[in-house]
């Protein structure tokens, strides 16, 4: 499966930003609640080049600190990271498999999860080893779901 | 094609340099103080975020209206099944006082009034304003409650409204009787450790002890509140005062910004209250026999709504 490109793709990072922060308080509330943050990040450098999804990742990091009201710039550091690590990535790994998506942001949310706890003093094995996974495949799941809602209304239109 | 390589190249460069950039500006941030920080996330919560938090405030408020909703209908159904149980016993006690050819049982007038906290309007959070059709005609000092407990007195009346005290203002004192025990104390506001107002009721009996969790309710001795409205429930003991009294710390019935719609209870008139007269019953002390009736809808064995009848009873006193 390979992620919709153009006005489809911007479409589907916005939304899952805007989605985000509306529902925070319900996805703060899960344990392991699908981090759609984090999905929508590594799904926009799956389209940007590495600097753009860089710039990306720092501007989500600021907004999620603010609403958290913590960890500001560790946030950012590590989402800046994120981005230009997946959008890096895209050169290595992309292949047009219906598993790489789901596959390549359950391992991206998972990474992402454990270096924001690591960073904000919050990390421990319950969390590394469970948590963390259980929303990674929450997200994959959410996004991978969202795609082809996104996908298909694109190919519809056309 | 040697170009596009070229132009690669140059693109991961201007990338590394971005990132190299960005992590720099991330690591500013990570190490500026906790005020600057607050400050750049008050920025952006009044401006990108700004939306997304109006959507949060909507939803919690509706969330806490609708549990307000459930609460209003349980007192409510709660109130109409006492109105019913004390219809009963409100017209067997007119029947009784009739036939011992006792003055009718008068327990006032209650207003309905709609409280503003002092804080942030006056800047005192000990005092209130109330605002309804019939508040400024009270005469202070009035005693104000709600169906869960004590809010405070009323001060002074004006025109169209009133200014009140809280249970939390220094001046503060009521009597009270521990539900059940028969023993009383003096209930007075307490600062705890947290800053939050609480209660300390002094005066209790030292050979005496009151179990945890009990309610204090008013016992009218003042005239100033009816008997049986709830102060708070006893949380821990305090101290004892050199052998001879105990004194408990006491968990609020109706915390201070709890109170939005409050009763005011305007007592009988006649003689004051708590005074005895030559020829009448001992449960007459305490009311007035000025020919007041109990209304249908106030005659309720509910301590916090039909004194009286709980007084009747043998309830406080």
């Amino acid at each position: 499966m390979r992620t919709s490109s153009g006005p489809g793709g911007g479409l589907l990072v916005a939304g899952l930003i805007l989605l985000h922060f509306i529902l925070r308080p319900v996805l703060t509330s899960w344990a392991a609640g699908p981090d759609l943050l984090t999905g929508a990040l590594l799904l926009g450098a799956l389209q940007l080049r590495a600097g753009p999804a860089a710039l990306l990742g720092f501007f989500l990091g600021l907004l999620d600190a603010s609403m958290a009201l913590k960890g500001m710039g560790a946030l950012m550091i590590v989402y800046t990271i994120a981005g230009f690590a997946a959008a890096k990535s895209r050169d290595l790994l992309f292949s047009d498999s219906a598993v790489f998506v789901p596959t390549f942001l359950f391992v991206g949310v998972w990474a992402v999860q454990v270096a924001v706890a690591g960073s904000t003093g919050g990390l421990d094995l319950m969390f590394g080893l469970v948590i963390a996974p259980l929303s990674a495949a929450a997200t994959a799941l959410v996004c991978w779901l969202a795609a082809r809602i996104v996908g298909f209304a694109f190919r519809s239109v056309r | 094609m040697s170009y596009p390589q070229t132009d690669r190249r140059g693109r991961a460069r201007t990338d590394f340099f971005t990132l190299v950039g960005l992590v720099a500006a991330g690591a500013l941030v990570a190490g500026l103080p906790q005020g600057q920080q607050a400050t750049i996330a008050a920025v952006v919560r009044n401006t990108v975020l700004y939306p997304f938090l109006e959507v949060h405030r909507t939803f919690a408020e509706r969330a806490r209206l609708r549990e307000r909703f459930a609460d209003l209908r349980a007192e409510r159904d709660s109130l109409a099944q006492l109105v019913v149980a004390g219809r009963q016993l409100a017209e067997q006690g007119t029947q009784l006082r009739q036939f011992l050819q006792m003055n009718p049982l008068a327990v006032g007038r209650f207003v309905p009034a709609d409280l503003f906290s002092g804080q942030p309007r006056i800047g005192d959070s000990d005092v209130f304003i109330l605002r309804g059709a019939e508040v400024g005609s009270v005469r202070p000092p009035v005693g104000v409650f709600t169906g869960r407990g004590l809010v405070g007195v009323v001060r002074g009346a004006e025109a169209s409204g009133a200014l009140g005290e809280f249970w939390s203002h220094p001046d503060f004192r009521v009597s009270v009787e521990a539900a059940g025990t028969g023993i009383t104390g003096i209930v007075s506001p307490l600062q705890d450790e947290s800053g939050q107002p609480g209660m300390l009721l002094q005066g209790a009996p030292y050979q005496e002890e009151i179990p945890t969790g009990t309610p204090l309710v008013t016992t009218g001795l003042s005239g100033l509140y009816p008997p049986g409205i709830r102060v708070g429930t006893v949380r821990e003991i305090e101290s004892a005062e050199s052998g001879w009294m105990k004194r408990y710390i006491v968990e609020p019935a109706v915390r201070p910004e709890d109170a939005d719609v409050v009763l005011l209870w305007i007592r009988p008139a006649g003689p004051a209250v708590g005074a005895a007269r030559p020829g009448l019953d001992p449960l007459d002390r305490q009311i007035a026999p000025d020919g007041d009736t109990i209304p249908d809808d106030l005659a309720t064995p509910d301590s916090a709504s039909t004194p009286p009848v709980t007084r009747a009873e043998g309830g406080a006193h």
